[in-house]
């Protein structure tokens, strides 16, 4: 057993080990699932602080499911997303009736480098627009574009066909470009 | 719907490509793969907490109850005393097959030349029956 790395090894065997008492399989599987589970909430609710509730809800919850996790039955990585995605969707309800205009903001750190810069106002520009979609449309786009995952995963944690998927991103492409397009020229792409 | 996985995985980055290339969007969505949120260090740790608090606590292994065999070495002294007591063993099992010829010259040495004294003769009677059968005869 101290042969094998614990970073080595799949998300379903570092869970079986977790429940098993394995102190070094929960901290492997913290250092790997948090920043993932984090970005996707974050790009789902654009707010840090909600952001970081959602994230240590959905790891909560898979903590409290490990013992019962079925190995080859589902993907852990997929069980989350679709967690993450639920759970934001709450934050999200609870949040409408509010005005829009106090809907957080990106972060938007001070960078000295211009490239830098234009890269995170490109990436605010994106988060905003991304802020503005209906939420399924907004899920979708987030997981092919951003997670980089493939359709039939997307499916799987959306629970609809790949078909729906497909419809779903390219709706949620159009009305961002539509938003972007305003801005493309501000943000530099004249130089690209 | 899972055997086309790799189908859709090859549409999938095709499509992106040329779609995005038109509309520009790609721009966008790679600057925001660059700007991928970092949890901070507070969250991390607050994570470990709660796995470690969540999970279960490894049952210990259970510590064999020694057999009869291994409570009656331990009361002979261990395996020391019992490699003598098997040596001792074979040894004597092993004089009482084939005693070399010294042990013979170490017994006359013990008990002297005068073994016949010890000669009992515990039927007598059998001399008896022999000559009677001789005279007969």
């Amino acid at each position: 057993m101290a042969f094998d790395a614990p970073s080595d090894l799949a998300d379903d065997v570092l869970l079986r080990r977790f429940a098993s008492g394995d102190a070094a399989a929960a901290r492997a599987l913290t250092l790997r699932l948090t920043p993932r589970v984090h970005a996707h909430a974050m790009r789902l609710l654009g707010d840090r602080t909600e952001a970081e509730d959602v994230t240590q809800e959905a790891l909560l919850r898979l903590w409290r499911i490990a013992p019962d996790w079925r190995e080859g039955e589902a993907k852990v990585s997929t069980w989350l997303y679709r967690v993450t995605a639920n759970l934001a969707t709450d934050r999200l309800r609870k949040r409408r009736g509010v005005a829009l205009d106090s809907v957080p903001e990106p972060e938007d750190d001070a960078q000295g480098a211009v490239g830098l810069l234009q890269d995170k106002a490109r990436a605010a520009a994106l988060q905003r627009a991304l802020s503005a979609l209906p939420e399924r449309q907004r899920q979708a786009v987030v997981l092919r574009h951003l997670e980089g995952l493939g359709n039939p995963e997307i499916a799987g944690i959306m629970d609809i066909s790949a078909e729906a998927v497909e419809s779903l991103i390219a709706r949620g492409k159009r009305a961002l470009t539509a938003a972007l397009a305003g801005q493309r020229a501000e943000l530099g792409y004249e130089d690209d | 719907m899972r055997a086309n996985a790799q189908n859709w995985g090859m549409k999938m980055t095709d499509t992106r490509k040329t779609e995005l290339d038109d509309d520009g969007l790609e721009a966008f969505f790679e600057a925001g793969r660059r700007a991928a949120p970092t949890p901070s260090d507070a969250l991390m740790a607050r994570v470990l907490a709660d796995a470690l608090a969540a999970q279960p606590v490894a049952k210990p292994r259970p510590v064999p109850r020694p057999g009869a065999w291994a409570q009656l070495r331990e009361a002979l002294g261990g395996w020391p005393a019992l490699g003598g007591l098997a040596t001792a063993g074979v040894m004597g099992l092993a004089i009482g097959i084939a005693a070399p010829s010294g042990f013979a010259d170490l017994g006359l040495a013990f008990l002297g030349q005068s073994t016949d004294t010890y000669l009992v003769d515990l039927m007598p009677e059998l001399d008896f029956d022999i000559a009677m059968d001789l005279s007969e005869g």
